[in-house]
This record gives C-alpha cells, structure tokens and sequence, in this order.
C-alpha cells in the first residue's frame, strides 16, 4: 500500500554496481591527474550534461549517488561551479561561440571560479569595466577570490562606468547626479587567468603556516586587475540578466563544494570527530552532542533526497515543489559544517593552541599529536572559506523573501 | 528515496483534511472540549464510518492494513486541526497492543469493537517514580488461580476517563527496574478493584490516574508471554512516538503559517511587523524547524515499515529528538511573535504551543531520545 519508500527507483542495481566496481578499481586516489584522466575516460568527467553535450544524461539521484560515492571514497570531484553552473552556462548563452571552453571544462581540462563580492554587486570592493584606448578594460582588486590559483578562467562581476579619458580633450567634470542610480551597471565578464594585466597573490589562511609552509591547496587568493583587456565577446551577461546567474551560480560555491557540504561529507566530517573523540578518550557528554549530529545529519540526507524528489521546472537554487527548500539545505549544511569544526576543536583541548610560526618555531611542527595540527588547519581554513561565502548573513535574508514573509497582505 | 504517496494514501489525506475545512474549526473544537468525555462522540463515530479507525488494522482482522506511513498522514491532518479525538490511546496505543502481540481470541474480542467505535481504550504504563523507563514498575500482577491479580498504581493515563479497555504493564518477576519479568494485560476498565481520579490535562485532552487493588483478570488477559512485555511496549511506545511526532509536524506548520500571516496584518510602529528583519529571520528559521522534523518523519514511517528493530527503534528516536527540540521552537516562536495575544484562550496558537509542548514529554523527552539514540 505504500509506495513511500527509501529504495530509489531511479537508481538501478547496475548502475550502483557499475560505480562501485569504478571506485573499486581507482581508488584510493594516489594521484590526482591519474584519477582525472580515469575519469574522463570512463566518461564520467560531466555524467549529469545531456548525451548532446558530451555527458551521458545522468539523473539528478545518479549524479547525486555518484558524488556520494566518490565523498565516501576520498576520490576528488570535478568542481561543481565549473561542471554543474559554469559549463551549462556557456552552454546556454551559445555553445558555439564557446565551443572550445565547454570542450576543456568537458575534459577536466580547465576550470573557472566566480570573483563576486556579493550576489548584489554593490560592495565597494567591485571591479570596474570601462571603456579604453584598447577596447573595454578591466580594473580594480578584490580580495579573496575562492579557488582562483586552481583555476584557468575567472568570471568576473564588475561594474560599468566612465573612466577619466585617456585620449583627447578633457572630459567635462559631470554634474552631480540629483537621483543616483543605487544599482550601478553590472556585468559578467569571462576573463583568463593568463591576461596581462591581471594578478593573482595567494592569500595564507590564518593557521594553515606551518614549518614554513603554506597549505597543500591554497583556498584563496587576492585578485588585481590593472587596464585587463577584455573581448566585446567575453561580456557573458549584463544589467537585469546578471542577478538570475549569480543565483544560479550561488549554489556551486566552493563553501557548498559537496566534498565539504553534502550530507555524505559530513557524515565523514562526523566519524572523524567521533574518532578524534576515541583518541581523546572523552565520553559522557560528548555522547549527546555525537547523538545530535548523527540526527541532524540525518535531517539532511532526507531533505537531499526531498530536493531530487521535487518537479524542477526552472534551473536554479529553488526547487518549484516547495519554494525555500534548497536555499534551506545550504543553511543547514553550512551551520553542520561550522558547529561539527567547532566540535573537533572542542576535542582537541588545549592543543588547539600550538602553532608552528616559521620565524619562532625553528622549522619544527607544532607541538602536540600530528592529528590536533591537521585539524586546527583544517577548522580554520574552513571557518574563512564559510565566511567568505557569506559574510554579511544575507542568505537567510534571501531565503526570507522565498518564502514571501516581508510582504504585506493584499 | 520515493516520497510520493499512493492514490489512496492521497485519498486518506484529503478527506481528513476536508473534515477539518468543513467540521471541525478552531471554534467547533473549543466546544468539543468543553464535553464530558473531551471529545464528541458523533465524530468518533463519523471517523468510524469513514473507515479512519480501521486504517492500521490487518484485512483478516476487518482493518485496511494500514502501517506507519497511513498513520503518519492521519496524526499530521489531525495536528493541523488540533483534533481532541482519541484515535492515539484508542486506535494506536491500545489497538496497537492488540495488533503486535493480540492472540486470535483476543483480537477477535477486543478489535470489531474498536474498528466499529463502539470501544474506548487506554495504555496504562507510566508510573510516578518511573520518569521515561518503561521497565521501572510497582504495578505487581501475582498468580492467582489461573489469572493474575494486579495491584499498583498508574499515572497521567491518557483517555482513562473514556476507556472501556486499559492495557497495563505489570510485573510478573524480577526487581524493579529489571526489563525481564515485565507482563502487558488487557483489563476491563470497570473491573473490580479499578478506581480513578480523572482530570483534563493542560492540552485539552482527558487522563485518569488509576488505581489497582487486587484487581483479577484471567489467564486470557495476558498479552504475548509472560516476563516478556517490554519488548511489546516498546514497540507500542514507538508506534505512539511516530504518532505524536507526525501530529506535531501537522501543529508546527499551521503554528508557522499562522505566524506568518499575522505578522502581515499586525502592525505597529507604522508597518507590518513581518517587515522587521529580526522577526523575518526568527520565521525562516520556524519553516527550517518544521521542515527539519518533516524529513525525520520521513525517515522513521519508511524505517518502520521496513521492519521494526533497531534502525527503526534510532529513526524514531531521533524523530522524537527533531520534534521535541522544533516543537518548543516552534511553539514558543509563535506565542512570541504573537505577542501577549498568543497565550490567550481565544486564539488558536496558544492551543498549538500548549500541544507542542505536551508531546516533547510523551513518551521520552529530547534528552532521553538523545541517550537512547546514542545506545542503540
């Protein structure tokens, strides 16, 4: 009588054994490229892109299953921003035209991360476009860019305005505008990471120096454009049709990599803790707050199936079948993701306080077991990377406007 | 996981939700509680008609073979309404006895009656010193001839005042808090040696304390084998902690939606109060609440119809963790935002607070729910 159930119909026992039967065979990873390459030749780099655009039209609970899969196995997935919100945009905005940047996202070949200050585009850290000697030309800084030194192509928000000339007679110093336009012209703007005239500095997490060196992945970096020429081309969107892409792209942000923020992550996030808890030999009190986790992420994993379940009849971070449901499992993700790094710090007592400063440490590593020093990293760097996602608390702003609360009744 | 309900799940849903519309207003049930027994007989008898009562009950025993979803989609419907009517003690807790652990005889006996309407039951199972542990028990039932006499005492036993029919855990051997030696018994309410203190409880429903002095039952009354009960209450507890915990579910969405359109309509320092940001925040979070226990209600109906045992026993442990913890949220949120308003009689959203509340309590509350969680 009840069709109700948690066995999936729309997984069949083949394609569970074809995965399984992968990741038996590859894993576990010893070198990234190799994986890659493995990957890309089993046809698997874009599972989820339409057969027509060189993936193999997986389902959403297929690329769902495969992504747990590979969290539960350490093996490294594409980044989500280029395959999942990058690639299908170019796709859209004319396949074309972008031809040779969808082939090289379909290969794994290169990637691209988002240099966004914020959805809106008003920070006064944005970069500016404006119109030079040479063509449209980038400029301005913004810091930190997620994820820039791993990528080949940055896209960019930026803010149309009228530079001071740089040929020909003065330009007349404007009038003040009595009605200024608080929303200044915005753009997306496709750019290389290679272009003169544009830096990329690493930025070292707090925590992450350690003997001298810095992380093995370095998450951040500070962006400086100086007179970037930029292609007519390369302008992806603008005005009115930037806001609906930088939702769309909100979703693939790096703090919801799901190597970090699916529920199968956090479960492995969780197990780590309750072994750092074993090694610490903490019991008593810790036992309700593990009992607490294991429910919420629980929670979690049913809303992710939820969300598959749900008719999605436009892309985008909100699903048709209950408005507010998906931006609702970001928020829970990333409050897991701080309170079980907050957890592991906890456990870790007072070594969470050595630090291994290369000025005052003498090339050693910090004092205490090595597994305190991964995981002091590991809390901060992730603390930043969710700070950088959402610094002022806005989501939950926006997620208030989903579900209609600030209106007025007709 | 599949969450779509069949034709006739759907079915069940609508029409529990079109009695609510059509019968059962805020105003219809404040009335409702002001009877007697705490509940109107007609619509007992109207939830009998519509089949409601046989739902969980097996085919061969005149049921509809129901299992832990049906129930899920009847408590959630019957939380929205704030529905007063005994169907928990009655047709999950008592009926529930019966289905796990009833012989033929006794199922024979007890359940036309019950799937008919024409039979009222209570669980009798909490006793003063006990808190949350089922095998802590004074209740003593001795051999006597072929039967058992019972004697001991039980506490806040819901729809004791109504119940033709009480299930009573008793112990038949060991000390008392050992699990072994704990017996389930079905007794007749008005048996010699029963008596009763009745009273409404703060969420408008009915329970007795009561009383057993030598009461004498024979050996037919004994559910299952004997010593071997608290496997058998606890799964009828879970079964009662799915129920509860899929009312709540239906109590903190009208609490949320309630909400929710009164901070349009309210206003004060010139605008409607859901234009402040902080109350806008404190409402998202309400939704994240009430859809946070909807996964984990979820999860618990589709692990207890896989099989009970203990994956099943966790899901609805933590069920019950999720529902306590939004609940009080939930509850609380709503009054708040309500203003003074929210704790009068006259509005609803006290009533859902006040329900919210009780059930955190039912059957375990978040702390013992964590604990038994981590254990199982």
């Amino acid at each position: 009588m009840a069709p109700m159930q948690r066995q999936n119909s729309a997984i069949s026992p083949a394609f569970v054994e074809a995965v399984n039967d992968f990741l038996a065979l590859h894993t576990p990873v010893a070198d990234a490229a190799q994986w890659r390459q493995a990957v890309c030749d089993q046809g698997w780099a874009v599972p989820h892109w339409s057969v027509g655009s060189g993936g193999q039209g997986w389902s959403p609970q297929q690329y769902l299953f495969w992504q747990n899969a590979c969290v539960a196995a350490s093996a490294p997935l594409p980044d989500p921003l280029t395959v999942s919100g990058i690639g299908p945009m170019l796709s859209s905005l004319g396949a074309q035209r972008w031809a040779g940047a969808i082939a090289a996202i379909r290969t794994l070949e290169e990637r691209w991360c988002l240099a966004a200050p914020d959805a809106e585009g008003l920070s006064d850290q944005a970069l500016t476009l404006h119109s030079g000697r040479l063509g449209p030309q980038l400029n301005g800084s913004l810091a930190p860019v997620v994820g820039a030194l791993q990528s080949q192509w940055l896209l960019c928000l930026a803010q149309r305005s009228v530079a001071p000339g740089t040929a020909g007679p003065p330009a007349p110093v404007p009038e003040p505008d009595p009605d200024p336009d608080p929303d200044p012209d915005p753009v997306l703007v496709a750019v290389s990471a290679a272009a003169t005239g544009l830096t990329l500095q690493p930025l070292a997490m707090v925590g992450e120096v350690s003997a001298g060196h810095v992380g093995n992945e370095v998450l951040m970096a500070s962006l400086v454009c100086k007179d970037v020429v930029i292609e007519p081309a390369a302008v992806l969107a603008e005005g009115s049709a930037v806001e609906p892409w930088l939702t769309t792209l909100a979703a693939y942000a790096p703090a919801l990599n799901p190597e970090r923020a699916s529920a199968a992550a956090l479960k492995r996030q969780l197990a780590d803790l309750l072994l750092l808890r074993e090694h610490q030999q903490e019991t008593g009190e810790f036992d309700a707050q593990g009992a607490d986790f294991a429910i919420r992420l629980s929670a979690l994993e049913v809303l992710e199936q939820r969300l598959l379940d749900a008719p999605q009849s436009q892309p985008g971070p909100e699903d048709s079948g209950i408005p507010g449901l998906r931006m609702m499992q970001q928020l829970k993700s990333l409050e897991l993701q701080q309170e079980l790094a907050d957890a592991q710090a906890g456990l870790l007592g007072y070594y969470l306080l050595p630090y291994a400063d290369p000025g005052l440490s003498h090339n050693e590593p910090a004092a205490g077991p090595p597994l305190a020093r991964e995981r002091v990293a590991a809390m901060l760097a992730g603390r930043g990377l969710l700070a950088a996602h959402d610094p002022l608390g806005l989501q939950i702003g926006r997620l208030a406007e989903v579900l209609g609360l600030g209106e007025a009744r007709p | 996981m599949d969450f779509s309900f069949s034709d006739e799940q759907t079915l069940l849903q609508d029409s529990i939700s079109k009695f609510l519309q059509n019968d059962y207003s805020f105003e219809t049930r404040q009335k409702v509680i002001k009877e007697e027994a705490g509940f109107a007989s007609s619509n007992w008898q109207q939830f009998a008609e519509l089949g409601w009562l046989a739902m969980p009950f097996a085919e061969a025993d005149g049921g509809f073979g129901g299992a832990a979803v049906e129930t899920m989609i009847m408590m959630e419907q019957f939380g929205k309404g704030l529905v007063v009517e005994p169907f928990l003690p009655t047709i999950v807790l008592t009926g529930g006895a019966l289905k796990i652990a009833g012989s033929d005889a006794q199922k024979a006996a007890h359940l036309p009656g019950i799937i008919d309407g024409s039979t009222q039951g209570a669980l009798a199972f909490v006793e003063p010193q006990g808190r949350f542990n089922l095998a802590d028990l004074t209740t003593t039932a001795s051999k006597s001839g072929d039967g058992y006499k019972i004697s001991g005492y039980k506490a806040v036993v819901l729809n004791g005042p109504a119940a033709d029919l009480l299930v009573v855990s008793a112990r038949t051997a060991g000390d008392q808090r050992d699990e072994q030696g704990v017996s389930l018994f079905l007794v007749p309410a008005d048996a010699k040696g029963i008596s009763r203190r009745d009273y409404p409880t703060v969420d408008a429903l009915r329970a007795s304390e009561i009383t057993f002095e030598n009461v004498e039952v024979g050996a037919d009354a004994l559910l299952g084998t004997e010593g071997d009960g608290l496997a058998i209450l606890q799964q009828i507890v879970d079964d009662g902690i799915m129920a509860v915990g899929a009312e709540a579910v239906g109590c903190m969405e009208v609490a949320y939606k309630d909400t929710v359109e009164y901070c349009k309509t309210r206003e004060q320092f010139g605008q409607p109060i859901g234009k402040f940001q902080v109350l806008q925040h404190r409402m998202v979070d309400m939704f994240m609440e009430h859809e946070q226990s909807k996964s984990l209600m979820f999860m618990a109906a589709m692990r207890m119809d896989e099989g009970y045992g203990a994956e099943a026993q966790k899901a609805v442990s933590a069920f019950k963790v999720q529902v306590g913890k939004s609940g009080r949220f939930v509850g609380q949120s709503a009054v708040q935002l309500h203003g003074g308003m929210g704790m009068t009689e006259e509005l609803a959203i006290g009533h859902y607070f006040k329900r919210l509340t009780t059930i955190d309590t039912l059957f375990g509350n978040v702390d013992f729910h964590l604990k038994r969680f981590g254990s199982l």
